[in-house]
């Protein structure tokens, strides 16, 4: 009788100790590193450390922003993609890491990652020209193009999504010479100094030079217009003006370094999700800074919706010579 | 208008935000002093601090660091010959010199307070006189930069000191290591050798610690550290550390290196580090004494100090007046407006007065806060000389580590800094200058990127340069002082 | 020959023959995408002068006459265990961790640096008490307070 009873005790013992096991709590590292491949100061830093702060109250570790910056962010996707799998290290990046795929500067896509989920979305960049040239819509630029091809100067950043646009709109029949200007603010200083004629900029970058008369929105590259009653604003976007090809959604993601553990990933997934969806304090920051809208797609949505992306770069030729 | 300047300059009278201003200049000063840590560092590390203040204390603490790690610089540039940021550079060159002599007390004081006058000026531009710089700055495309930066470059013919080719060599060799990587324009792969790592080459900062600090680390253990140190007598020093008439001596120097200063700041692209090299030379070229440069004259000195700092108000300039940043320090401070809600452009002024306004009066404030602190610490700086070498210097070593580190997270950039070490420890040993090789590194991708750029603007076409007056001035300057220089060389070897 | 112009003359040719090198790479450098001209004409440029100033030098250095003197002039021992040290030190940031690479590195740079007549055991506890403090406070103040990660070990982290 004692020996069946101690084993079964024993029996229960295990039963018990083998479900703590199953369904044991993620281990997660004591810091976790989000890499962003920007600088600090910029729109992306911003939504990522505005992650880190909230993230770092909700889940047990201490999330902390590191900027690695270079070669169009193909330094820090790079890095990440060869870190540690161990849950410590997580990409926070957007659309650019498959333009430096188009592009060549990487040979990778998110099949190098263990992928989470989409985190946010960029009103996109404002399609914006001169208003001495007397250009007043996106058909007007068409058709002045048509008329006088090849003169008027569009800026990019070779390798970045600003190029891929441009490529896009002279695919699609705008006989633009594009010029690489550098970068965002490069560009601004271009456009105002009177240097080039087209730019693709940030909306709050121009905001007042549209204001001022001295610049024309056209339209918005990205998926969605962008209208906002209070401030009057109202700007189509490319693809609904009549031309589908051109577009370039703005997406914002994590990602972690592939076969990192599914049950960390998902544990991170679904924080990310609450807050997006739930915190108000989140919403208003990201609206206030930035006109974005709460956006969120979870792992397999993002990775659909990154597929299409994937393709519509492939229609346009991102690394050869004109 | 002027009421929302009165009441702008007033609120920053509060006393949080003058707090914050005086955290900012002592940590500011604190990084900028470090070799390895810089203000860019600061006002990174400092941005997620301020997304819970009020967006003027917010900007306010922002421009403190700026200010006090600008200036900080010179502390160990002159206590340890390492600058402890890129801008003081040229200030180790006259500033070190001195220190080794007992007057270290008396360079300190020298340099703190034409940082400060530098910067007074520079904020006396951006108050009265920034829109129309601005509009000026707007004209600069890529034919002028192009121009420019050509000219700024010819400087390197007067900094090779005694052996030309050496100097002429370390320029060429710097602008060639800036090459490294992929090119900005054209996105071609260039001297990598099939690595990886190589692909974004070389950055500003590792290479600065590296020909400074890793090398002087190496230079010590070379030449060894005596056990009897001959005692440096530190020279008394009277008020800031110089007399009434080297001051009115000075004044020409100031204007102009200030000038030097703001311009080059203002140009979105160059800044501090650029600038205090620049307003050496020139200052030396013009000056009548110009061989005693780099033996511990105040000339040079006054230099280098007035105008990096004058470059942060210079800096600012296009980033109030346009919302277009002049730097990496303004482009954050940027970011930290525009999450508070408020992009600058040109609208800035009138939308938003007060807070412009009151930026201006911390940037005063900061300023005053600058000059106070870093005067009562000259007593604590002095006493840094103290420390035994083979302290100090491994503990600014593991120092640079961070700084070499933190700056963009990846190891690549600490193996650069040794690299670069180990070339500056052989420049030093054999006598190769320094500064044209920085200048080379630093101007070299923006001759290169405004040349390629300029091509492509033109059609190809190099003579459309010359349209532009200023590109046409400058271009022609910089072939004018090569034709001179190579001239005189023929006739010192003749001789 | 003396050392002073022996030493002179290698390093001028060790700069001449990497000018070479990069003048060899920069040739197969691609001109490079769509929007660039060129980016293969200031990498030749910058090359070929860079052959040329150090054909100048090494020309000038032949010409300068020799001083004869014979003695190196410098601590090999110590500079040469200094190099590797310093290449110890950045290998391993990644292996130790920031915090006990550091601790290393200081005591064995200090013992290194320290003058023979000065290796007193005041001293030495000096060194060690320092190679503890200074790396945990520089942890403390830039991991801890300004979020600034360090390199985190394998083994210690």
């Amino acid at each position: 009788m004692k020996k069946f009873v101690v084993v079964l005790l024993s029996f229960v013992l295990a039963v018990m100790l083998l479900s703590c096991v199953a369904s044991a709590d993620v281990s997660w590292p004591k810091n976790v590193e989000i890499v962003v491949p920007a600088g600090a100061g910029g729109d992306t830093d911003f939504n990522a450390r505005l992650f880190a702060d909230k993230l770092s109250k909700k889940l047990p570790p201490n999330f902390v922003v590191s900027n690695v910056n270079g070669n169009g962010g193909a330094v820090g996707t790079r890095r990440v993609k060869d870190a540690k799998k161990d849950g410590g290290t997580v990409l926070f990046y957007h659309t650019a890491l498959l333009v430096n795929k188009h592009c060549g500067t990487t040979n990778y896509g998110f099949e190098e990652y263990s992928f989470s989920c989409i985190g946010a979305e960029n009103i996109g960049n404002v399609l914006t020209v001169r208003s001495k040239l007397g250009i007043k819509t996106l058909q007007e630029l068409y058709d002045y193009t048509k008329a006088n091809p090849n003169k008027l100067k569009m800026a990019a950043q070779t390798g970045a999504t600003s190029y891929a646009i441009a490529m896009q709109m002279k695919a699609a029949g705008f006989d633009l010479r594009v010029v690489d200007a550098g970068s965002a603010a490069d560009r601004l200083a271009a456009i105002v100094g009177g240097h080039v004629d087209v730019i693709l900029s940030a909306y709050g970058s121009v905001k007042d030079y549209i204001e001022e008369g001295d610049l024309i929105a056209l339209a918005m590259d990205g998926e969605n217009d962008f209208v906002n009653e209070a401030d009057k604003i109202d700007i189509k976007a490319i693809h609904n003006q009549g031309y589908e090809t051109i577009k370039l959604p703005f997406y914002y993601f994590f990602a972690f370094p592939k076969d990192t553990d599914p049950e960390l990933v998902q544990a991170f997934t679904e924080a990310v999700k609450d807050i997006v969806e739930n915190d108000t304090e989140y919403q208003g920051k990201i609206y206030g800074s930035y006109y974005q809208n709460p956006f969120f797609k979870d792992t397999e949505e993002g990775l659909m919706i990154y597929s299409d992306i994937d393709e519509l770069l492939g229609q346009v030729n991102l690394t050869g010579k004109l | 208008m002027s009421g929302a300047v009165f009441e702008g300059l007033i609120s920053v009278l509060d006393p949080m935000t003058i707090f914050l201003c005086f955290l900012g200049v002592v940590i500011g000063i604190i990084f900028g002093s470090i070799p390895g840590l810089t203000s860019t560092m600061a006002v990174a590390l400092c941005l997620p601090l301020t997304y819970g203040m009020s967006p003027l204390n917010g900007i306010a603490m922002l421009i403190a660091l700026y200010v006090g790690g600008t200036s900080g610089g010179l502390i160990s540039a002159i206590l340890l010959k390492i600058p402890g940021t890129p801008s003081s550079v040229a200030t180790t060159f006259d500033g070190a010199p001195m220190a080794e002599r007992g007057e270290a007390g008396k360079a300190l004081g020298i340099g703190i307070f034409y940082s400060f006058l530098g910067t007074v000026l520079s904020i006396f531009a951006l108050i009265f006189i920034a829109p129309q710089l601005a509009k000026v700055a707007l004209k600069f495309g890529p034919q002028e930069y192009f121009a420019i930066c050509l000219f700024a470059l010819t400087m390197i013919g007067s900094m090779t000191g005694n052996n030309v080719w050496k100097g002429l060599l370390a320029g060429v060799i710097g602008i060639t290591f800036s090459l490294f990587g992929r090119a900005s324009v054209g996105s071609a792969l260039r001297f990598t050798f099939g690595f990886e790592s190589m692909e974004n080459g070389f950055s500003q900062l590792p290479l600065m610690i590296g020909l400074f600090a890793v090398a002087e680390v190496i230079v010590v253990a070379a030449e060894g550290i005596s056990a009897d140190k001959a005692q440096i007598k530190e020279a008394k020093m009277r008020g800031f550390g110089f007399s009434v008439k080297e001051f009115i001596e000075q004044i020409p120097n100031f204007i102009r290196s200030s000038l030097i200063g703001i311009g080059i700041g203002i140009l979105p692209g160059i800044g501090g580090a650029t600038s205090n090299i620049i307003a050496y030379t020139v200052a030396q070229q013009r000056s009548k004494h110009p061989e005693k440069f780099g033996t511990g004259v105040i000339d040079g000195l006054v230099a280098s100090e007035t105008s990096n700092n004058a470059s942060i108000g210079g800096a600012l300039i296009p980033m109030l007046t346009l919302g277009i940043p002049g730097d990496t320090v303004t482009a954050i401070i940027l970011g930290g407006l525009t999450l508070h809600g408020i992009t600058p452009g040109p609208l800035l002024f009138r939308n938003s007065g007060v807070l412009v306004y009151g930026v201006f009066g911390a940037f005063i404030i900061s300023t005053i806060l600058m000059l106070i602190v870093e005067y009562g610490g000259i007593r604590i700086f002095t006493k840094v000389l103290e420390v035994p070498k083979y302290i100090l210097l491994p503990v600014v070593l593991v120092l640079c580590i961070v700084g070499t580190y933190g700056t963009n997270h990846d190891m690549f950039d600490v193996w650069t800094a040794l690299f670069f070490g180990i070339i500056g420890y052989f420049m030093s040993m054999h006598k190769f200058p320094k500064a044209p090789m920085i200048l080379g590194f630093v101007l070299g991708p923006i001759v290169e990127t405004n040349l390629l750029r300029g091509l492509m603007y033109t059609d190809g076409n190099f003579f459309e340069f010359f349209e532009s007056p200023i590109a046409a001035v400058f271009i022609g300057i910089s072939v004018i002082v090569v034709v001179w220089t190579i001239i005189k060389q023929l006739r010192k070897t003749a001789a | 020959m003396g050392t002073k112009k022996l030493t002179e003359l290698i390093v001028d040719t060790f700069l001449l023959l990497v000018g070479v090198v990069l003048f060899i790479s920069a040739r197969g450098i691609d001109t490079g995408t769509a929007l660039g001209q060129g980016s293969d004409f200031v990498p030749k440029l910058c090359t070929g002068l860079w052959i040329f100033l150090s054909v100048c030098l090494l020309v000038k250095e032949l010409r300068t006459p020799d001083d004869g003197t014979k003695k190196l002039g410098i601590n090999l021992a110590v500079l040469i265990l200094t190099v590797i040290l310093l290449f110890a030190y950045i290998y391993f940031l990644n292996i130790l961790g920031f915090t006990v690479s550091s601790m290393l590195y200081l005591i064995i740079q200090m013992l290194l640096f320290v003058p023979a007549k000065l290796r007193t055991a005041k001293n030495i506890i000096i060194f060690v008490v320092l190679a503890i403090v200074v790396p945990l406070a520089v942890n403390a103040l830039f991991v801890n307070a300004f979020s600034l990660l360090l390199p985190e070990g394998v083994i210690f982290g």
